[in-house]
């Protein structure tokens, strides 16, 4: 204890220079640890700061207050400094720590792979998108069909040979009536018409079958099970030109806008006049090469105007009605789309192909 | 058929390429499938004459042959011996191309045939790809070329013998029987560029007043019939210009009568057939069904058994020919033929397509017969015949002709143009301009009074409504010229669609399948009955296909996952990685088994998903967490991907089928109210040889998911409390869960199983624990702890009341 009352400017000055030494040491310190120390060593209990500060009880009142200014200030400068000098510190510490992590971050993550809908899945659930576009509603209907509607209403007349055309698959059963796999996806019209036929207000009918048909038919090029979509649209006066602009605008759709459309005459039992429908080929851009056989056009759809024996045989009036269809093979757009070379590799199910056949997939 | 671009020409003023005549065509309605260039391949195969034939030294079968080929003598081996010295060949020299057997291609290289050097080769037809078969080298007609001898040695064969041409393969549809003949392709084209038909020969011959006396037994069998008999024909070789107008439509030439019928053929599209007239009684022939018993030898030497609704060509004696097919042996024309009857003829074409199809035969005749010959202008036909036969042989008479034909009742209708320009959109061109069009097909028009009246041409069989004469109109201005509306769309009357919920339950399926790494696949209909016996499925109920494809592959599937474990043993064939594979598609069964998806349908057809996990014994090495049996990774995504769905319509009652059969491990399955699905049998693994685990389902698509309703988020906290309970080891945690479910107070938000902890010291006393998380929640009050605590052990007791006899205690 000191027995002289303390010079109180001397011990200011004392404050002051220990601030500047700590401010020193505190700048020059290499690790948190040591900043703790520091701060021990000026702030702690037991510090410097605080051994200074002891004189304080003796001092008179005018000493103390200056003092104790000059000590506030000297504290809240250490404080200051020491937390900012550690938190500087820590931040690197841990980046030094993070930089020797021992994480692999290039090992690869676990994952679930998606599988893949079905090539044939996907090119139809486009199909059907751009058609639902246009206005056409999806139909469906059975795959073990009446031959009846499979060929006779569609103007398949017995012992014609345009039956020929269609290899047909029959189906044993006990019924009267002869069971075919339908050939193509057409008897859903028979049923849309025949549904319709009854009712007061049926137009206009604005449709599109999708689905599973059946030829006996397998080698390289044709499988005895492929997919059809199936347009048909009914109205009060409805040709050629509307037909031209539907199938114009699903091929750019499908393909490109840059796609282009033709129209051939040819010939199908359910509709007259008849057309074979080609598309600009998507290989070649219409130039010709290998796979149009230098041709520049691909056949792609069937189509025409409904016959008028199919609406007499539907139960309508061939005069008060106009209409048109057309039909294509998914598998074929699925193969001129994703490149696929070979149709049985459709139904053989190799998961590597699956795989690496899909829309939109980086793969490709 | 084959469309010769040179005899096109001979009908029509044709000034474009062959390209262009196809192209033509192909807007008419006929595309092709190519056009091949006659004789261009062998444009390095000259002309060669032997002067001297001589026996190979070392070899009996060869020859030593010097050849004159103008510039040159060259020295040949040649292994054929149907040559002689003195006969013009088809030379191959040296460095020349020629098709070669295989036709693709060879280039002739000097040689040393045993000791003898040959440099070049003497080809057959078939090296020349001028046919399938060729029995020896090609020797060139004789006749002809001695006579310009001079000119022709050294140079192209294809030259010299005018075989240079371009056929066009056009593809015509079934409805245009009349069409399979250069005149007819000839008098399209005309039609759409305005070029008038040529008559391409003259008649050389008008007949005498007739004679003959064919009749027809039905009008409805046969449509007509004419003879003419022909005496003193001469049986000879045919002139190089009619072989190779014989060779670019795909025939050979036989001889002159031969030919001549083939002749017509081609060129007028009407078969017709020659009788040997001193075989058979000329005067009385006629059309008649076939009689029972009846039996014919036909020219190809078979014989057989006639049925009752054949049709033949007969005299008084029996049977002569199954018409429209195939002549008799007996009356057929020989060498030794001097007098010929020329029977022309128009049949029913359904009788001759049953014909066909029962006795297995076709011919060029039938092809066109079958497609429909219509009796027009049969003596126009035979006046063509003599004529070819005057050019052709020599004749000395021709004893008349007759022709009885049905009055045939030709269609028309009349010309209505705003409704034509209804379905083909504005037409450019005037009503007299379409109807000249119209006349060039041979349409007859009657423009006189009130709407014109259009009559179909006589030779086709397929038309008669305003709708066909739109199409030929169509195709004359083209399809491509025809007007394009704008696409407008208005909204479709209510449609059936059976479908509707299957399909949108199908597409949300799929997509969750796929984020579980399932690939979909996509297999046929049919399966063989052995592959389902072999799963214990009784395969009767399968529709059964009357004329399929293979025979293992004769009945409709009536279940899916059949075909998904042949996938499965596909791919692990094919070292394929993860393998998890989905298929969606319709199964069929007799009416009575099912409720159809399709109303009105003829069988039951319904659509179902399946899906199949393969584990190979090896992916258990490759687990994180080898603990998890892989049966919980697939009841996990099973549960993950029908989350929420519910069956929509009737229940199903197929999975008794499943049930039944041995395709599933009879414990280990996951259980649903429209499907099945489990771990497969190992006798199912171990007859498709798999090495591992499988895991299958099967699940009908009447399903759905309910609309979901707007649901206030939850305010207060929940309290989350374990439940460890130490039960008999034979208690399923399925039934304890069950348990909890039934007897849960309503403030237990939700439940899981936790841990199964399984120990030595507890097995001896046939206990496990079993621990579950709770979550207790209520909406109106914050819970405290003591208040769960209490609802828990109220929870316990009712359990252990309700599986009172089983020991289950708190651990
Ligand atoms: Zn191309």
């Amino acid at each position: 204890m000191s027995s002289k009352a303390p010079d109180s400017d001397n011990v200011c000055k004392d404050l002051e220079s220990m601030l500047a030494l700590a401010k020193e040491k505190i700048h020059s310190a290499k690790s948190s640890d040591e900043v703790e120390q520091l701060r021990v060593e000026f702030l702690g209990k037991k510090g410097k700061v605080s051994a200074l500060l002891s004189i304080l009880r003796d001092a008179t009142p005018e000493d103390r207050k200056k003092i104790g200014a000059t000590g506030n200030k000297v504290k809240i400068n250490l404080e200051t400094g020491i937390s900012r000098k550690k938190l500087e510190l820590e931040k690197d510490e841990l980046n030094k720590k993070l930089e020797n992590d021992e994480l692999d971050s290039s090992l690869p993550g676990l994952t679930n792979a998606f599988g893949r809908p079905h090539p044939v899945r996907q090119i139809m659930r486009e199909a059907c998108q751009i058609l639902e576009r246009a206005g056409l509603k999806s139909v469906y209907g059975p795959e073990v069909e009446y031959e009846d509607y499979c060929f006779d209403r569609l103007n398949f007349k017995p012992g014609h040979a345009a039956r020929d055309m269609q290899a047909t698959f029959f189906v044993k059963n006990a019924q009267a009536e002869s069971l075919v796999l339908r050939t193509h996806t057409s008897p859903v019209q028979v049923r849309v018409l025949l549904d319709l036929a009854k009712k007061e207000f049926p137009l206009p009918i604005r449709m599109f079958a999708p689905g599973r048909v059946y030829r006996v038919d397998d080698d390289a090029t044709h499988s005895p099970m492929f997919h059809q979509i199936e347009g048909l649209v009914v109205d009060k006066t409805s040709g050629m030109g509307d037909l031209k602009a539907h199938l114009d605008y699903f091929f750019r759709q499908f393909f490109s806008q840059s796609t282009k459309v033709r129209f051939r005459p040819s010939y199908f039992p359910f509709t007259e006049p008849s057309a074979e429908v080609d598309i600009s080929c998507v290989f070649c851009d219409g130039k010709g090469c290998r796979v149009c056989k230098s041709s520049g056009w691909l056949e792609v759809a069937g189509a025409g105007l409904v016959h008028p024996e199919v609406f007499k045989a539907c139960g309508w009036d061939p005069e008060a009605v106009g209409g048109w269809a057309f039909g294509m093979g998914i598998e074929r757009l699925a193969m001129l789309k994703l490149r696929v070379p070979d149709l049985r590799s459709f139904f053989e199910n190799r998961l590597s192909f699956l795989r690496a056949t899909s829309l939109g997939s980086p793969s490709r | 058929m084959k469309l010769s671009f040179r005899a096109t020409k001979r009908f029509l003023d044709f000034s474009g390429t062959a390209v262009q005549l196809a192209e033509t065509l192909a807007d008419l309605g006929f595309p092709n499938d190519g056009i091949k260039s006659l004789g261009a391949d062998i444009t390095q195969v000259l002309v060669g004459k032997i002067v001297e034939k001589n026996q190979h030294p070392q070899a009996d079968r060869l020859s030593l042959l010097k050849v004159d080929i103008g510039r040159e003598l060259l020295s040949i081996v040649c292994g054929a011996s149907n040559m002689k010295a003195g006969d013009y060949v088809g030379v191959a020299p040296v460095g020349s191309t020629i098709p070669g057997v295989d036709g693709e291609g060879m280039t002739l290289k000097r040689a040393k045939i045993r000791g003898e050097e040959s440099f070049g080769m003497c080809c057959s037809e078939k090296e020349l790809g001028l046919s399938d078969e060729s029995d020896g080298i090609l020797i060139l007609p004789e006749a002809y070329l001695k006579t310009i001898e001079k000119e022709s040695l050294g140079k192209p064969v294809v030259d010299v013998m005018g075989w240079r041409d371009e056929i066009i393969e056009v593809d015509v549809t079934p409805n245009r029987g009349d069409a399979l003949c250069v005149r007819a392709l000839a008098r399209e084209v005309g039609a759409k560029l305005g070029l008038k038909l040529k008559a391409p020969f003259s008649v050389r011959w008008k007949n005498p007043s007739s004679w003959a006396n064919p009749s027809i037994e039905n009008f409805e069998d046969a449509y007509g019939l004419a003879g003419c008999l022909v005496k003193s024909v001469h049986i000879k070789a045919t002139p190089e210009n009619w072989k190779s107008f014989l060779q670019a439509c795909g025939s050979r030439s036989i001889n002159n009568l031969v030919d001549i019928t083939n002749i017509v053929l081609f060129e007028m599209g009407h078969p017709i057939h020659f009788f040997d007239a001193d075989k058979m009684d000329p005067q009385s022939i006629y059309v008649r069904r076939a009689r029972e018993g009846e039996t014919l030898e036909l020219l190809d030497g078979k014989s057989i058994d006639l049925h009752s609704e054949d049709l033949v060509i007969a005299d008084k004696s029996g049977a002569l020919s199954l018409a429209g097919i195939m002549g008799g042996k007996a009356s057929s024309v020989t060498d030794e033929t001097k007098n010929i009857l020329i029977e022309v003829a128009s049949f029913n074409p359904k009788l001759i397509r049953a014909s066909v199809q029962r006795h297995k035969i076709k011919s060029e005749s039938s092809l066109r017969f079958e497609r429909g010959v219509m009796p027009w202008k049969l003596d126009e036909v035979i006046e063509r015949v003599l004529g070819l036969l005057q050019e052709l042989s020599g004749f000395e008479g021709a004893e008349g002709t007759k022709v009885v034909s049905r009055q045939l009742n030709r269609p028309h209708c009349l010309w209505n143009r705003k409704r034509v320009e209804a379905k083909l959109g504005k037409l450019e061109w005037s009503d007299d301009e379409i109807f000249d069009r119209l006349r060039m097909l041979d349409y007859e028009l009657d423009v006189r009074g009130g709407s014109p009246k259009i009559v179909f041409p006589a030779y086709r069989s397929d038309a008669e409504l305003l709708e066909d004469v739109m199409e030929d109109v169509a195709r004359l201005v083209g399809y491509d010229r025809l007007e394009v509306k704008p696409l407008l769309s208005s909204e479709s009357v209510v449609l059936i669609d059976d479908l509707q919920a299957q399909t949108k339950a199908a597409d949300l399926l799929l997509d969750r399948f796929v984020s579980r790494s399932y690939t979909e696949i996509l297999n046929w209909s049919f399966v063989d009955s052995k592959s389902l016996e072999l799963l214990g499925v009784d395969p009767s109920s399968a529709p059964e296909i009357a004329n399929p494809i293979h025979s293992e592959k004769s009945r409709m599937r009536p279940m899916l996952l059949p075909h998904l474990i042949q996938s499965v043993k596909y791919n692990a064939e094919r070292w394929e990685d993860n393998i998890r594979l989905v298929e969606f598609g319709p199964v069929f069964s007799a009416p009575k088994d099912g409720l159809s998806d399709y109303r009105g349908s003829p069988l039951c057809e319904e659509w179902r998903v399946a899906c199949a996990f393969f584990w190979r014994t090896s992916d258990t090495k490759k687990l994180w967490h080898p603990k998890i049996d892989p049966f919980f990774i697939f009841k996990g995504q099973m549960a993950d991907i029908f989350e929420g769905f519910q069956l929509l319509r009737e229940p199903v009652s197929w999975i008794e089928a499943y049930e039944a059969s041995n395709i599933f491990h009879p414990r280990r399955k996951v259980s649903f109210d429209f499907g099945i699905a489990g771990e497969a049998h190992p006798g199912v693994l171990k007859e498709f040889d798999l090495n591992g685990r499988l895991f299958i389902g099967e699940w009908s698509l009447r399903v759905g998911l309910a609309d979901l309703r707007y649901a206030r988020a939850e305010q207060l906290p929940p309290i989350d409390l374990d439940l460890s309970l130490l039960v008999d080891q034979k208690l399923s945690v399925g039934r304890l869960s069950e348990s909890l479910e039934k007897c849960k107070p309503k403030e237990l938000e939700n439940f899981r199983v936790y841990d199964v902890f399984e120990s030595e010291a507890l097995l001896k006393e046939s206990k496990r624990a079993v621990t579950f998380a709770l979550r207790y929640r209520s909406s109106e009050t914050s819970l405290s702890m003591e208040e769960v605590m209490k609802l828990q052990e109220r929870l316990l007791t009712k359990i252990q009341a309700e599986l009172s006899e089983y020991r289950i205690a708190l651990r």
